[in-house]
């Protein structure tokens, strides 16, 4: 299992949603999340990407002129049997 | 990120409290949904759903008021969202399934009233949730002795609709739903200034009775010896279904469908073979209440029917299409929708008949009847459901919880040793 996880910060939802469908035309694995809370204070929509594929995806958003925030890793906090739920 | 702030500011929230809930779920929904390996694709439609939960959705309805449409927020699968698209206005689910809400109702309601109906009154009166401000009125019904008097306490801040469900099956009481549901459409009419023509109703019965086949469809894929989709991501889109626009729903929640029927196709299953089958039974979950289904598929269990509002409830049987006149349509929607086999009923042996039935279907290795803390109705009906189950040699274990944290780690002992005795 990984031990970090990167996520693509985007500044709304629609710029998200672009860079995801762009992704899936290439093959580029990445997964609809919401936004950790220490990556940002907002509830919204980020991209968890693999850190393999970071290149290509910016390369993609240069590419599709694409509004991104930020790329950024953070320590892998998954766990299913926390039992905090919301 | 995209900042609601502005939005909920002018919706009259308190933003701060808010901003709490905001806090949580990200967490909440890795520990539930990102950690499952081997997800449908399709799952993202529903991940970004959940990700701007209090943005996208919240803006669309502010969106369609700014053009004239009205608002119409429901709390029960009997309330008709038919009529109110037939008049042009939009019908969204207000249910409350987070603890976060709970203490706001307990403000005004008994601590003994169920964590349902304290989290729906909460969430409206402490002003954290933009589905609660933006709905321009709020459609009650008579289900319970909690909803009937919280719905009063509603009204006191709200314009309220309250809709008397008949409390058994009699010819007589359908017709008299019938006439409930002609009210409404007279309530909606007026509200809106719109006319629910036939021609309307028509196009709305369609619309809703194409989201009730995709949720059919996706139940279906359950039914498979290879479970294409987890327990947790079926309840997810069932949630979702209750405030989501039903045509985008509709037709995503198909798109999900061709993946997970080319999954079963290919043999592809999200659980391990052998994995027994667990069918809730018992109260709604509302969104974002995942424990129990969280709990039972990490403890070995793959969850693969809800026998619940937020499941079968919500999408058995169709509204008959063929029907021409309003008179008729509304006949056709009291027929279909005194179908559904609520606890509120007496007699209410048709749930039993379901629940069986739907054991069958799903292939169940074990029954879970789950109830709402302070629900008496389903708590009461339980004797029977547990009952009949032991009738027919089908395991079940009754349990009875809220919105808590507190007894999850209780939950997961009683949920092991149930799935363990299956195993043996």
């Amino acid at each position: 299992m990984q031990k970090t996880q990167h996520y693509v910060l985007f500044p709304n939802h629609d710029n998200a949603m672009r860079l995801y469908r762009e992704l899936k035309k290439m093959g580029v694995r990445a997964v609809i999340a919401p936004t950790p809370r220490v990556l940002s204070t907002c509830c919204g929509v980020s991209l968890l990407i693999e850190e393999e594929d970071i290149e290509r995806i910016q390369q993609c958003i240069k590419e599709h002129g694409i509004e991104v925030l930020k790329i950024e890793a953070i320590e892998r906090d998954i766990n299913p049997m926390r039992d905090k739920y919301c | 990120m995209a900042d609601y702030r502005k939005m909920w500011e002018d919706l009259g929230m308190d933003v701060e409290t808010h901003d709490q809930l905001c806090a949580v779920l990200p967490q909440a929904f890795g520990d539930v949904y990102l950690s499952q390996e081997n997800r449908p694709e399709g799952m993202d439609y529903y991940n970004m759903v959940v990700a701007d939960i209090h943005g996208i959705r919240p803006a669309e309805l502010i969106e369609h008021q700014k053009k004239g449409g009205k608002v119409f927020g429901t709390f029960c699968v009997y309330v008709p969202d038919e009529v109110v698209f037939a008049a042009d206005a939009i019908a969204t689910g207000l249910c409350g399934g987070s603890q976060f809400w709970v203490p706001g109702g307990e403000k005004v309601l008994p601590t003994n009233t169920c964590p349902l109906i304290k989290a729906s009154v909460g969430a409206r009166i402490d002003r954290t949730c933009p589905f609660f401000r933006i709905a321009d009125m709020y459609v009650g019904e008579t289900t319970c002795d909690g909803k009937k008097k919280a719905w009063e306490i509603l009204a006191e801040d709200v314009p309220v609709h309250v809709m008397n469900l008949p409390q058994m099956k009699r010819a007589k009481d359908v017709k008299a739903w019938a006439e409930e549901i002609e009210e409404f459409k007279n309530v909606v009419e007026e509200f809106t200034g719109n006319k629910v023509t036939a021609e309307k109703l028509a196009q709305s019965i369609k619309l809703i009775n194409a989201k009730r086949r995709a949720l059919e469809r996706l139940y279906e894929t359950r039914k498979s010896e290879n479970i294409p989709i987890s327990g947790c991501d079926a309840l997810l889109i069932s949630q979702i279904a209750f405030y989501d626009d039903p045509g985008r729903f509709t037709q995503m929640t198909n798109k999900l469908c061709d993946e997970l029927e080319q999954r079963i196709a290919d043999g592809v299953s999200v659980f391990e073979k052998g994995t027994k089958r667990i069918m809730l039974t018992g109260t709604p979950l509302a969104i974002p209440n995942w424990k129990l289904h969280n709990i039972v598929e990490t403890s070995g269990g793959a969850i693969v029917c809800e026998e619940m509002c937020t499941g079968t409830r919500y999408f058995e049987r169709q509204v008959d299409e063929s029907r021409e006149t309003v008179e008729e349509q509304i006949t056709a929607l009291a027929e279909r929708y005194m179908g559904i086999n609520c606890a509120c009923f007496t007699p209410n042996e048709g749930r039993i008949d379901d629940i069986l039935r739907l054991a069958k279907e799903y292939k169940v290795d074990g029954i879970i009847d789950v109830n709402l803390k302070f629900c008496n109705l389903y708590d009461t009906e339980g004797y029977f459901v547990e009952r009949a189950m032991k009738d027919a040699g089908i395991p079940v274990l009754g349990i009875e919880t809220d919105y808590t944290d507190s007894d999850a780690q209780q939950l997961r002992t009683r949920v092991s040793a149930f799935i363990e005795m299956l195993n043996n």
